[in-house]
């Protein structure tokens, strides 16, 4: 059952002074934003990025850059939406750091190739973890985080129809991997 | 054949609907006490990050809108005689701007004998190793304030390049020119038998009034070619890059590779040694800048990495003088300091932040 509009006004007006507060770079308006906003940012981060290390360092340059940032916010919706863009945005160019990393990419799909033992079902984490980096982020972004291909075509540097393509090919490698196993 | 098409669609749109709750319960880690507490740590270090903004989708325009679009562009090149500036053929850009900065290069080098000491001696190439680190460049304003910190990586991997034994070296550095948050990512094969270069790769996002720029150099004989492009806007076939680099005023570094190469020399309190630092070799004056390295001292120096014992270096060069300190043990670059503009925009340093293996 929706909430009634009205329940929504002094959340919002909380919200703004909090938001104003940490802008100011107070450490208690921050901690506030962080209860609740951090779960939801860690999850962005950690689908798209498959490493809690990983997640919690994005979180904790999003939370860090935060104030300054608060400072251009001039979105008039809620603070939420912004601030998973701007935590996908983060994750998606440590990804890039990633994979210019040859090294780190080695190693990766050792880990994945041996960690997926030939009597073991394919759970659908790993099959999301199996995909390449360029199909999981469009396939967490739309499928989960439910963004646009508009969004994510401008997230990821790529046209809508890269976009569209993309998410085709990530469903149709997840159903052949799910499919191989049963 | 339609059909079939649709039917295959409908099909991943019913499976997608149907992982999709499974997806959103795949567990995700909670957030913890500690996390905020790193957080609140590095704010109150005065730590700052430059938070990308979030991008506004570009509208889709209608197919006979664009088709229009089209049409009429078309009609006013054929019409109207182009009055789009053309690249600038000047030298004010197409410079790189790393390690020892832009000015180093606009000093013309002092090519006839101003060096002082031999040229530095990589007697030992088999010290380089895979390794990855991240490296935490920092600018203080005159004040002494913090005002800008970015994080910035390199990794050393092995490679082959036409059946030679080599050494990738890959960096990624983030700056502030201007308005601009740049991205620099340099890719850098040197060969694992004498560290001489092999081929170099430079893309600079976003570089002026372009988006991208891109430097591609091959290093036949004592020379260097290869070629310049941009991305939006392209210049087309870019700038060719054809420049000698004397032997005599060898070895060459370059921004990727400088942290590293002393790793491959033997240094004790009295070590002295002459160098150059290569550029993009896009302009007539930055093809190299030579530099000249001396022992100053010897420091037990403390980095967000560990604590290290230290050679600390001197480092001159026709725009100034910077402070680079090495580790004892293995020769890989720990610290830099930059102070030749502390009065005015402020003084940069770069600290090893972590080094894996």
């Amino acid at each position: 059952m929706a909430l009634p509009r009205r329940s929504e006004k002094p959340d919002q007006f909380i919200e703004a002074h909090v938001v104003a507060d940490a802008a100011r770079g107070s450490p208690d308006a921050l901690a506030a934003l962080y209860a609740r906003y951090a779960r939801g940012l860690l999850a962005v981060a950690y689908r798209l990025l498959q490493s809690r290390e990983d997640a919690e360092d994005v979180v904790h340059d999003v939370f860090v850059g935060l104030p300054e940032a608060l400072r251009r916010y001039e979105e008039r919706g809620s603070l939420g939406p912004w601030l998973r863009k701007v935590t996908a945005r983060v994750a998606l160019m440590r990804l890039r750091e990633q994979r210019a990393r040859p090294v780190v990419e080695l190693d990766e799909q050792r880990v994945r190739a041996s960690a997926r033992a030939p009597d073991t079902a394919l759970t659908i984490e790993q099959a999301l973890r199996s995909l390449s980096p360029n199909l999981r982020a469009v396939l967490v972004l739309k499928e989960i985080e439910g963004f646009t291909h508009a969004e994510i075509a401008a997230m990821l540097d790529i046209s809508v129809g890269a976009s569209e393509v993309r998410l085709h090919r990530a469903l149709l490698a997840m159903r052949a991997q799910m499919l191989e196993d049963i | 054949m339609r059909r079939g098409l649709f039917r295959r669609r409908r099909g991943l749109s019913e499976f997608a609907d149907a992982i999709r709750p499974e997806l959103e319960a795949v567990p995700t880690p909670e957030p913890t006490d500690a996390l905020l507490e790193r957080i609140l740590a590095s704010r109150a270090a005065s730590v700052r990050v430059i938070l990308p903004e979030p991008l506004t989708p570009r509208p889709r325009l209608p197919r006979r809108l664009i088709a229009a679009i089209a049409i009429a562009a078309g009609a006013l090149l054929m019409l109207v005689p182009s009055t789009r500036r053309a690249p600038s053929t000047g030298e004010d850009v197409f410079t790189s701007s790393g390690f020892l900065a832009r000015e180093a290069f606009a000093q013309p080098p002092d090519r006839n004998g101003g060096r002082r000491f031999a040229p530095v001696t990589l007697a030992r190439p088999k010290a380089l190793h895979p390794v990855a680190l991240e490296l935490s460049r920092r600018l203080h304003n005159a004040t002494g304030q913090l005002v800008d910190e970015s994080v910035d990586s390199l990794v050393v991997a092995p490679a082959t390049v036409e059946g030679l034994p080599a050494w990738r070296i890959t960096s990624r550095s983030q700056d502030v020119v201007g308005d601009q948050h740049r991205v620099q990512d340099e890719t850098l094969y040197v060969a694992r038998a004498d560290l001489r270069f092999l081929a170099r790769a430079v893309h600079v996002a976003p570089y002026s009034r372009f988006d991208r720029i891109n430097v591609q150099q091959r290093f036949p004989g004592d020379s260097v070619t290869g070629r310049m492009t941009t991305d939006g806007p392209s210049i087309g076939a870019g700038r060719p890059i054809a420049r000698r680099l004397p032997r005599e005023l060898g070895p060459y570094l370059t921004d990727a590779f400088a942290p590293l190469a002393l790793m491959a020399v033997p240094v004790d309190a009295t070590w002295t040694g002459n160098a150059a630092l290569l550029g993009w070799a896009v302009v007539s004056r930055d093809v190299f800048v030579p530099i000249e390295m001396r022992v100053a001292g010897e420091e037990r120096l403390t980095v967000p990495a560990g604590t290290f014992d230290c050679w600390r270096l001197s480092i001159r060069f026709a725009g100034g003088e910077i402070s680079y300190w090495m580790r004892k043990s293995d020769g890989l670059g720990v610290r830099v300091l930059d102070q030749r503009n502390a009065a005015t925009t402020g003084t940069r340093e770069t600290v090893l932040r972590r080094v894996t293996p």
